[in-house]
């Protein structure tokens, strides 16, 4: 079993917006752009021996709040992105509006964290939006590796160049989230 | 201050190039002064263009659309010299004839009606879905893409990336958009910073502009194979909803039924789309858009306006 918790409270909200990628690449920044409280950093402990490796128990996450009306939240999960934490993600995404994978773009291997991101929150989702990151950094090229990528493997999944320290450059890859879901769910 | 005329050549070697220009420049007197512009510029007098490169949408839309007055040029040693309709033989000397011929163009003496029907003729072939198909083939390379306007942007087709004219306010375009090919100093100029991407570049051209109509079925089915990115965040709900029912393979009609959006506006979407290879056309039974509403949507949709109207979406 896993738990969520910033001191005694729970944080496993019933609405959820997750935000993955490697250290870098702009998680907290793109939750801080939308969160109403301040982001928090918390853990997730694992506490099931039977179902992941004894000797990894805890998982620093980023947790930020949109509030609606009636004491409805929408928690925003930033995760981890090794490997080994993986086991956090079924927990995060069971039941979310979508992930948010950021990518990047100045790292070498910046295609292959994509694939890597994509598999991992496709075995628990199916919206997902991705952001390429740090652009500037790189003017070599810009999308067209991950498209054609995602052309090769018939995935249309909306991808943007986004400045993850930017609101409107976020709420593009969110509201992108809410139209897919809004059709999927509407 | 002296008069000017300005005379672009395309498609000619540096040397021919030069020799030319100095034999253009001795047949105008010196109270003309003679300069020498891009293919892009739009005040254009007169298009000296290398015969191989007539029939290119670029050239075609200078003639046929913008009406500036042009010979094509041609290597045919039996011929030199010699000027018949809208072709000009090299090399060339300055006789009368090709005097005549420039000073008629400066003076605005309209060209023979011979010569212009062709040209008609010839101009309604170059259209706006040619030219935006030339700009997704990467034979092309860098290209300078413009309209009568003036200059739009530089476009790196093989990367795709694009580097937007800081001038051109304009947000749209019209028929005239057309490109010509960009020079290595252009290209290398604009290589340390990062562009935006072509594609939705493009998008966001088409869709603010008037002129784009392609003929399409509302009962034809398509899919998005390419995300758009509106440039204004207050068409986002519209594109990206529209964009999440084609994603999914659907028909205008179905998708008109789910968002309610009305025909006309979808029709452009899905144009945009065919022209820009970010919608593709697929069979009936490839489409699953289910346009039922699920018992569950009254609650979510309720949630979802609240979390748009929280956001400011």
């Amino acid at each position: 079993m896993i738990s969520l918790k910033i001191g005694d409270d729970v944080i496993l909200q019933k609405y959820k917006i997750v935000f993955g990628g490697k250290m870098g690449a702009g998680k907290t920044e793109a939750i801080k752009s939308l969160s109403e409280i301040s982001v928090l950093s918390t853990e997730a402990q694992n506490t099931d021996e039977q179902a992941h490796n004894k000797a990894l128990t805890t998982v620093g996450i980023d947790y930020g709040e949109i509030k609606l009306d009636e004491g409805v939240i929408v928690g925003l999960y930033g995760t981890p992105g090794q490997n080994r934490f993986d086991f956090v993600w079924s927990v995060i995404c069971k039941g979310a509006i979508g992930a948010v994978v950021l990518i990047d773009h100045t790292q070498k291997d910046a295609l292959e964290d994509l694939k890597f991101y994509f598999q991992s929150f496709k075995e628990h989702l199916n919206n997902i939006v991705v952001g390429i990151t740090h652009i500037d950094e790189n003017p070599q090229y810009l999308l067209k590796p991950y498209k054609d990528w995602m052309q090769l493997n018939q995935l249309t999944m909306p991808i943007f160049a986004v400045d993850a320290r930017k609101k409107d450059d976020v709420l593009v890859m969110v509201e992108a989230l809410i139209a897919r879901a809004e059709v999927e769910f509407g | 201050m002296k008069e000017e005329v300005k005379i672009a050549i395309f498609g000619l070697s540096l040397n021919v190039l030069d020799a030319i220009k100095q034999k253009i420049r001795s047949m105008y007197d010196d109270s003309l002064q003679v300069s020498w512009a891009n293919i892009a510029d739009p005040h254009l007098d007169i298009l000296l263009v290398n015969d191989m490169f007539f029939s290119s949408p670029t050239i075609q839309n200078l003639i046929g659309v913008k009406k500036v007055p042009y010979l094509r040029l041609i290597n045919k040693n039996e011929k030199s010299g010699q000027i018949e309709g809208d072709k000009l033989y090299l090399p060339f000397s300055a006789s009368d004839d090709i005097r005549k011929w420039f000073k008629d163009r400066y003076l605005h003496v309209p060209v023979s009606e011979k010569t212009v029907k062709i040209v008609n003729q010839i101009s309604k072939k170059a259209d706006l879905n040619k030219v935006v198909a030339e700009l997704s083939n990467e034979r092309n390379g860098n290209v300078q893409v413009f309209d009568s306007k003036g200059n739009i942007a530089l476009v790196n087709i093989r990367t795709q990336q694009v580097w937007v004219d800081a001038l051109r306010k304009v947000q749209g375009t019209d028929v005239s958009l057309n490109f010509t090919y960009a020079t290595m100093q252009m290209a290398q100029s604009v290589s340390i910073f990062q562009g935006v991407e072509l594609k939705s570049w493009l998008w966001n051209l088409l869709w603010y502009s008037d002129d784009v109509n392609i003929q399409i079925s509302s009962s034809d089915y398509y899919k998005l194979v390419d995300w758009p990115q509106p440039n204004h965040q207050n068409e986002r709900q519209m594109v990206f909803k529209i964009a999440a029912c084609f994603e999914l393979g659907a028909s205008i009609a179905q998708v008109a039924q789910k968002t309610g959006y009305s025909k006309a506006q979808l029709a452009k979407f899905v144009s945009i789309g065919i022209m820009t290879n970010a919608l593709k056309k697929i069979a009936v039974e490839d489409a699953k858009l289910l346009t039922e509403e699920k018992p569950s949507s009254g609650i979510l949709g309720g949630f979802f306006g609240k979390l748009r109207k929280k956001l400011g979406l």
